[in-house]
């Protein structure tokens, strides 16, 4: 697939451990350094006629897919349900949006999708919750550079 | 003992040989004829000729199972180069003006696998977490089995809590139990803080005062548990620093875990 290179993003200051209570016992607990997103990347796939945003973790997993909304798809950790990329229809989002405003409706549309991921995965009270927060802190902390608005004017 | 698998691969590659050549020697015997052989072995060979057909039977399935075992143990190199990825990370974490004189057997990584049984522990079955290499060349005699069930509050050790809860966990200031005259309340305190029960610390009588366990994904899964130990109680800025340098070499680390079985 065509996408761009591995954009590193540093949530470190936002691995901050929190003391809850477990079994009576006051434990420092953090999220794993493998439920972090250490870099970002997005770009256009030919093959699937997607716009891939893509996170990168400690190690490699397979993905399968599951429909977010009728313009994004996302891409869950086989093992670990991490969020390990979302697939963007751009076409069907353009059909919907002024052409000026595209880039940032398109960012706005990804970041979205993921509050609401996070939202259900929190609702649910999956313990995963966490790495979606991260996923979305790696993406607001990124958000400029991985969706250049020249490459997207291409793709489109 | 932390399993030591070099050894084992070693030891299982001979008995495979040695079935092998029992297998090609039952082979050959078959046919001789008894009167023509030397009377000493005239027995011998009477016994394998008439148990021959089970014996080759039970060799080829002997030989299948220790051959599969074996296959498993082999590559020795990479469980070298993930001793010495531990033994990094204990030198750069303990290297500090404050520590540098400390013997490094006083802070330790361990890297614990997550088994279906563990025939160390009764009952066999269930899921345990199993030491698999510690840094540094001394302390590599453990009981340190510890069960990681279903139900998160039945996980025993800083191990079990990690691989449960799929969290990094800390904890520090542990008081000293590591003596004979160890205070009733501190064995029960540090029982309570490090998810054991009393009895385990009396007989065991840890040393470490902090702990951290760190759960390591291979391909998406937690098979793996890196266990940081301290004899330090206020140890937290040499647990960070761990982890971050973790972080820096943890692609590689999970690289050659993944090569494991």
């Amino acid at each position: 697939m065509s996408t761009g290179n591995w954009i590193s993003v540093n949530l470190n200051s936002k691995l901050a451990p929190k003391t809850i209570l477990d079994r009576g016992v006051l434990v420092s607990v953090q999220a794993s350094p493998h439920d972090v997103p250490k870099a970002v990347r997005g770009g256009w796939d030919p093959a699937i006629q997607r716009f891939v945003i893509e996170f990168r973790y400690l190690d490699n997993e397979t993905y399968v897919k599951e429909r977010g909304d009728e313009n994004l798809t996302l891409r869950i950790g086989k093992n670990s349900h991490r969020l390990l990329g979302l697939e963007l229809d751009l076409k069907s989002l353009r059909a919907s949006t002024v052409a000026l405003e595209f880039t940032h409706a398109l960012r706005d549309k990804a970041m979205r999708e993921i509050e609401n991921v996070v939202q259900r995965r929190e609702n649910s009270g999956s313990s995963d919750s966490v790495n979606y927060e991260f996923a979305r802190m790696a993406l607001e902390q990124r958000r400029d550079n991985l969706m250049p608005e020249n490459e997207l004017a291409a793709a489109i | 003992m932390l399993s030591d698998r070099q050894g084992w691969s070693k030891g299982i590659g001979i008995v495979s040989w040695t079935l092998k050549i029992a297998s090609v020697s039952t082979a050959t015997l078959w046919k001789v004829p008894v009167d023509k052989a030397p009377l000493a072995l005239q027995d011998v060979l009477r016994w394998i000729q008439g148990n021959g057909w089970w014996m080759f039977v039970a060799l080829a399935v002997l030989i299948l199972i220790i051959d599969s075992v074996a296959s498993k143990l082999r590559d020795p190199w990479i469980l070298n180069a993930v001793q010495e990825a531990l033994d990094e990370l204990q030198q750069h974490g303990f290297e500090g003006k404050e520590l540098k004189n400390d013997p490094l057997d006083l802070h330790r990584l361990t890297l614990f696998r997550h088994h279906r049984t563990c025939f160390r522990r009764y009952p066999f079955w269930g899921g345990f977490m199993v030491p698999v290499l510690r840094s540094g060349h001394l302390t590599k005699r453990t009981n340190a089995f510890f069960r990681v069930p279903d139900r998160a509050d039945q996980t025993e050790g800083i191990v079990g809590r990690a691989f449960r809860t799929a969290n990094t966990i800390k904890v520090t200031d542990l008081p000293d139990v590591g003596t004979d005259n160890a205070n009733a309340d501190d064995v029960m305190l540090y029982a309570e803080k490090t998810f054991v029960t009393p009895e385990w610390v009396r007989e065991n009588k840890p040393k470490a005062r902090s702990f951290m366990g760190i759960p390591v994904r291979v391909g998406g899964k937690i098979l793996w548990i890196l266990v940081v130990d301290s004899q330090k109680p206020d140890s937290e800025a040499i647990l960070k620093k761990i982890e971050r340098r973790y972080e820096t070499t943890a692609r590689n680390f999970v690289k050659l875990l993944e090569r494991l079985p």
